[in-house]
């Protein structure tokens, strides 16, 4: 959590860890439709009202959804590597369940984004960097390869709260991983949703006026960001023994919300497929981020019982940086040359996709009657720098790590914070920013690509077609950008 | 040493029309590295330069940079064909040249060539034989050009004829000893009926534009008994026969009324009346073969190759996401891809494919296809795919995508992008969100945001890539997809009437197994003959194609019965003995090991619920389709069979009854089918790569393509333009990011696309295109109006 923002919690304590695990019950529903909490709720820090205080959970949401899906991509991509061919099918199942996990995530990222619109508070990318502590995680946050030890972590974010004393699989997975971690008790991720749900629940906290309905336009679809990642409608007449196609599938959720209850009902969506499944609907059949993960833990330990000493992972470090200056204690340097270019390159790109989400929420989606291409422009930018940092991330876990390329580490995607996400005030500048990380980019790409410089020696196969793709995308995004300006710069009267 | 085998390289070229006196200069297309996601360069290459006085090559040359139109006149694709030869037990394919056939006694003039081509789209509408226009060389050997004189019965005499072009046997020289033949294809003329003066008259006062076809050209004459093309019209009417219709069948096309119409047009708009015009166009396909008798008294040995002829490839720098070529490769290796295929051979495939992908995006007006109000008018008058889904299930229209991120530029953009990403090794992730072939008939919004988008397949339903394709793109990214079809315990009474087929020869059965050598020869590539003429060129199985109509080839695939081109309807019987099953529908076919393996040839259209759509679907049942039945196009349906069982027996449930109008739903009823084991034909012809004249004859490769195929271009509602014929041209980006740019059906270039609504005068209308398709038909070379095209 950003220290700015812990302030709040850690002077009023209000949100101590085990003082929540006592008093969080979910809201229930009375006869008359109405939301009423039965628990008294934490105290609320003195210098905030309730609505403010909602918009700083509702931006701690954000910042874990944020960081948790960067763990996850992390150890998604750390996976791999030539002695992982003894598992090559697990592995990939892993894998793709791993990166699965994430595309939810911000689906959630999104949906926390909306929720902000709708309560009339600013939207948040932000996060700290890696490794970070906060009172709703009772380990710190960092950046790891995949072993038994980071999934016991991951299995415990997203575990109900009861799961512990359950007497199946699931329950006894859930004691593993808390053995393996060394915690007796603690609360996982899923506790900030309760309080927020149980605070939105409470119409004497969050009044209806506090609502924005009108940002019901502007929030983001599933149709516009979705890209058909969730199952098929049911079919109309299935064989009586025929599965359905929807069940057990995983699915995006990115809801919108316009009322009170459409904003409870989207956060125990959210929440019930992952950090607090307690909320989910008994009917909802679809694995949970715990289901996965417990089961990615099992089939991991059971290989670990016959092979003690195999990894799924590629040698690659924790937390891995390419900032300059003091070292910081918990990280570890990029050392060799061309690798932190690539790193470079890497954190480029992440500051690109989280600067073009933050000015998707700010471009109008929809103008009466009237097309315009930038909102699209700027949802297709998102997707393509993900897919950039899909790619980045895969070279980058086959390069060294130490100077001069010696040693078995492999280096790793850093997903270094940029100093601000903060977008300029005017529109143009806003364009002008995007063009001025384009070209960071191209100095990073020219120099890799640079013959003399032998930057790609290295390299595994296709970097160098990559890099020649990606320069030329990066001109032609350019151009479209300089197109753009000079549709925004303003007109100038004669006098 | 002996010559023991003849073979023709490529089996299949096509022939491009054009009324320019010289073919098009050779050339081929490659990806620049350095700007990898430009337009494909194209290359000029060695062209060979033939003496029409002599039939020799008289010279090589290579231009500068290839010009496809001189003067408003377009310049034809004429292909060689090469002759290969066998010599004794040699693995290997010789070419044939002079000095090897002198090594064996012979010389040039001993061989002889034959070819047979043919015009059946009027046939294939009136369904009269005497509606065939057919040209036969017989068996000939001299250099001089042959004419392709096509007759037909309803002709109004023997000397009248439609030009199909001309054949040339290439006389061999020193310096080019190879033998070879040319194709060169006609000229892109329409033929007509025999107008008396009153009834020219009367059409002429009635409409003062329309097309008169010149009086040279006059050949159909509608005094005879049957000839009935002019003013045809389908009894039972356009698209489907209301509920309860009794009247007689005719077998339509797909899409129905494929033929130009006396005004107005198109029929959809005009209460579904198509009455023909009776044009002729001079396409034609057919097959070249050669013969060699080796040695005194020895077996004359043949060989044969398939030719057709098409419009121009208009936009020569890019290739389509599915081609012919996908739909060939599926055939010769299978629908699955070899579990110990290299890694990297995969990955070169699906990032083709990728590549492909955002080349057809680049063509297409993706805001427009999508569905979107264009300058707030009614999407629904629009041709697009979606408005076409509204007609055909009776349902409100609706965008396919969020209607404000689609953008031509944003989506190749984001195509590009997963290009880029395949080519910096990432594995796709996008599985998925690929379209299977039996979801095609998915309206809901997840299946009709499946990929490719917004386009039409061979079924009329939404495209979808070939299983082959698809499974290329699933193994790239470590994923297995499962080809099992369902399985479930299945009947055993098979009535068994089918008469067997003789064995193959052994020389088939010895060679059937030799994907890689026929993939090769597919796509051989022949001395002098450009890019254009192979099957990677070719639209492949759409509704209908513009160069073949893929879909002909699985009309007899099943010996004894024909089956018809889009779907399940049995046309034609061959033997008596199933006689009962003509009007029946194929409903379903079992095949493998105990016939434990089955696929139903079609699926139900199904769309989102109004009452929930996202989570509920409903049948998209109208009162001509009540069940929602829609078919399913049979290169992807009979892949995985007819890669396990060519040349063997398989079952075929029949509805028990006819239905010649209406599909019927599958009833695992016993009464409801009746089963036959049938045996599939051999897909190519012995162990060479050529289509078999047994599954298609002349002119049948071509027949369900529009008459004349220029009508094709103002309505073909198939929107796969990215390819044959663009839709989006001179796109430049805008200062509001929407791309800018031309119909490429706009008549003047204005930089503001023209939504084409059938009748916008602003477009270009049928009647243009009858007079003068070779203005209007304007080549697209880097995405822009190639130099010299009419811009108005």
């Amino acid at each position: 959590m950003r220290k700015r923002a812990a302030r709040h919690h850690e002077k009023t304590g209000a949100l101590g860890a085990r003082k929540l695990d006592a008093e969080v019950k979910a809201p229930k529903a009375k006869d008359d439709g109405r939301v009423h909490v039965e628990h008294p709720l934490p105290h609320k820090p003195s210098e905030l009202v309730w609505r403010d205080y909602l918009i700083l959970l509702l931006h701690v949401a954000a910042e874990l959804e944020h960081s948790l899906m960067v763990e996850y991509l992390y150890a998604a991509y750390s996976l791999g590597g030539p002695q992982a061919r003894k598992h090559e099918a697990a592995v990939d199942r892993w894998r793709n369940a791993i990166l699965g996990v994430a595309k939810e995530e911000m689906g959630h990222l999104l949906t926390v984004q909306n929720l902000l619109c709708l309560m009339g508070g600013p939207i948040s990318f932000e996060r700290d960097d890696y490794p970070w502590d906060t009172v709703y995680y009772p380990f710190a946050f960092c950046l790891e390869p995949l072993t038994l030890h980071s999934l016991a972590k991951y299995v415990f974010a997203e575990m109900p709260p009861d799961i512990r004393d359950d007497e199946g699989q699931d329950g006894r997975t859930a004691r593993d991983a808390m053995r393996l971690l060394k915690i007796r008790n603690g609360h996982p991720v899923g506790e900030v949703y309760d309080l927020i749900i149980r605070i939105i629940g409470d119409e004497t906290l969050i009044h209806d006026s506090d609502f924005n309905p009108d940002s019901y336009g502007s929030q983001a679809t599933f149709d516009d960001w979705g890209r058909n990642y969730r199952p098929g409608p049911f079919t109309p007449h299935p064989a009586p023994d025929a599965s359905q196609p929807r069940d057990r599938d995983t699915r995006l959720i990115i809801a919108r919300m316009a009322t009170r209850t459409e904003a409870l009902a989207a956060l125990r969506e959210v929440a019930g497929q992952g950090e607090a499944p307690q909320h989910r609907l008994k009917a909802n059949t679809e694995p949970s981020h715990f289901d996965r993960f417990a089961t990615i833990f099992r089939e991991l330990q059971e290989i670990l019982k016959r092979e003690p000493r195999w990894s799924p992972s590629r040698r690659v470090p924790t937390n891995p940086v390419v900032s300059h200056g003091a070292r910081i204690p918990g990280v570890t340097d990029i050392e060799a040359a061309a690798s932190r270019l690539w790193a470079n390159l890497f954190n480029v790109r992440y500051r690109m996709l989280l600067t073009y989400l933050t000015h998707s929420y700010r471009i109008p989606s929809r103008t009466d009657g009237e097309r315009n291409g930038l909102f699209g422009a700027v949802i297709g930018n998102i997707f393509g720098e993900m897919y950039n940092l899909k790619t980045l991330a895969g070279i980058l876990v086959q390069l060294p790590l130490k100077r001069g390329g010696k040693g078995p580490e492999r280096a790793a995607p850093p997903f270094e914070m940029p100093y601000t996400l903060t977008l300029p005030n005017a529109d143009i500048d806003c364009w002008k920013h995007h063009r001025a990380l384009l070209g960071a980019s191209k100095d990073l790409t020219d120099a890799l690509l640079d013959k003399s410089k032998a930057n790609l020696k290295d390299a595994p196969e296709g970097a160098r077609e990559y890099l020649r793709t990606l320069r030329q995308l990066d001109e032609e995004s350019m151009a479209m950008i300089d197109q753009v300006i000079i549709g925004l710069r303003p007109i100038r009267r004669k006098r | 040493m002996t010559i023991k085998a003849l073979r023709i390289l490529p089996p299949f070229a096509i022939g491009r029309l054009g009324s320019a006196s010289e073919p098009l200069d050779n050339y081929s297309i490659e990806v620049d590295e350095d700007r990898p996601l430009d337009f494909r360069r194209i290359v000029p290459q060695e062209t060979l330069v033939v003496d029409p006085r002599t039939g020799e090559i008289s010279a090589k040359r290579t231009a500068e940079s290839i010009t496809f139109k001189t003067d408003g006149r377009i310049h034809p694709v004429a292909p060689f064909l090469e002759v290969f030869a066998r010599v004794d037990n040699e693995r290997a394919w010789r070419p044939l040249t002079v000095p090897l056939l002198a090594a064996h006694g012979l010389k040039p003039s001993d061989l002889r060539w034959n070819v047979t081509v043919a015009n059946r789209k009027v046939e294939r509408r009136t369904g009269n034989a005497h509606d065939r226009v057919e040209a036969r060389t017989g068996w000939f050997r001299g250099h001089a050009p042959k004419r392709l004189e096509g007759h037909c019965e309803n002709f109004v005499s023997k000397s009248k004829g439609i030009d199909f072009g001309s054949v040339r046997y290439i006389k061999p020289t020193k310096e080019f000893p190879e033998i070879r033949f040319r194709f060169t294809p006609a000229t892109g003329l329409i033929y007509g009926p025999v107008l008396s003066p009153a009834q020219a008259k009367k059409l002429k006062k009635e409409f003062p534009d329309i097309y008169e076809v010149p009086k040279a050209r006059q050949v159909y004459d509608t005094r005879k008994p049957g000839a009935k093309w002019f003013r045809f019209e389908v009894p039972s009417g356009i698209d489907n026969p209301a509920p309860g219709f009794d009247g007689p069948f005719v077998n339509e096309t797909l899409p129905p009324s494929l033929f130009a119409i006396i005004p107005p047009a198109p029929s959809w708009l005009n209460d579904n009346v198509a009455v023909s015009r009776g044009y002729f166009d001079d396409a034609c396909d057919g097959v070249v073969e050669v013969a060699l008798v080796p040695a005194p008294g020895a077996e004359r040995l043949t060989a044969v190759a398939r030719i057709t002829a098409g419009p121009p490839a208009i936009v020569p720098d890019a290739l389509f996401v599915r081609s012919l070529g996908d739909d060939l490769d599926q055939v010769i290796f299978g629908p699955a891809i070899d579990g110990a295929e290299d890694a990297a051979e995969t990955r070169a495939r699906a990032k083709d494919i990728v590549r492909r992908a955002f080349e057809t995006v680049r063509f297409l007006n993706v805001a427009v296809m999508n569905g979107n109000p264009v300058e707030a008018r009614d999407p629904l008058d629009i041709d697009t795919m979606p408005a076409e889904e509204a007609f055909d299930v009776l349902r409100p229209m609706r965008p396919v995508f969020g209607p404000n991120t689609v953008d031509t530029r944003t989506i190749m953009r984001l195509h590009q992008q997963v290009y880029a990403a395949l080519r910096g090794g990432a594995a796709p992730w996008f599985p998925p969100l690929l379209r299977l072939p039996e979801q095609v008939a998915d309206f809901t919004d997840s299946g009709r945001r499946k990929m490719p988008a917004l386009m039409c397949g061979a079924d009329g339903s939404y495209l979808a890539l070939t299983h082959r394709q698809i499974n290329t793109i699933y193994k790239a990214a470590g994923l297995h997809r499962d080809m099992q079809y369902e399985k479930k315990k299945l009947p055993a009474d098979v009535k068994r009437p089918v008469p067997a087929l003789a064995p193959r020869n052994a020389s088939a059965r010895r060679h059937r197994n030799d994907p890689g050598r026929r993939h090769e020869e597919v796509n051989y590539v022949a001395a002098g003959n450009p890019v254009s003429s192979r099957p990677e060129t070719s639209v492949g199985n759409c509704t209908p194609g513009l160069e073949v109509d893929f879909r002909a080839v699985w009309r007899r695939l099943f010996e004894g019965i024909v089956i018809r081109e889009y779907d399940n309807l049995v046309v034609e019987v061959e033997h008596d003995s199933l006689k009962h099953l003509l009007g029946c529908r194929l409903m379903r076919v079992r095949f493998g090991e105990g016939n434990k393996h089955y696929f139903y040839t079609m699926t139900t259209q199904v769309g989102p619920s109004p009452a929930d759509t996202v989570n509920q679907s409903v049948v998209y049942a109208t009162d001509a389709n009540p069940l929602g039945l829609a078919p399913l196009e049979w290169s992807n349906a009979l892949a995985r069979m007819l890669h396990e069982c060519v040349g063997g027996v398989v079952v075929g449930d029949f509805s028990s009854k006819p239905s010649w109008f209406a599909q019927l739903p599958w009833s695992d009823a016993k009464e409801s089918y009746v089963s036959h084991e049938l045996r599939v034909r051999h897909f190519f012809e012995d162990d060479t790569a050529v289509i078999s004249r047994e599954l298609a004859q002349p002119g049948e490769l071509t027949q369900g393509l529009c008459s004349p195929w220029q009508n094709d271009y103002r309505e073909c509602s198939c929107y796969y333009w990215a390819s044959a014929r663009p839709d989006f041209v001179n796109m430049e980006p805008s200062s509001d990011a929407l791309s800018a740019g031309d119909n490429w059906l706009q008549k003047r270039r204005t930089g503001e696309y023209v939504p084409d609504d059938y009748v916008d005068a602003r477009m270009v209308l049928y009647d243009d295109l009858f007079h003068d398709w070779e203005q209007w038909v304007r080549f697209a070379v880097r995405g822009r109006d190639a130099e010299g095209e009419f811009a108005g």
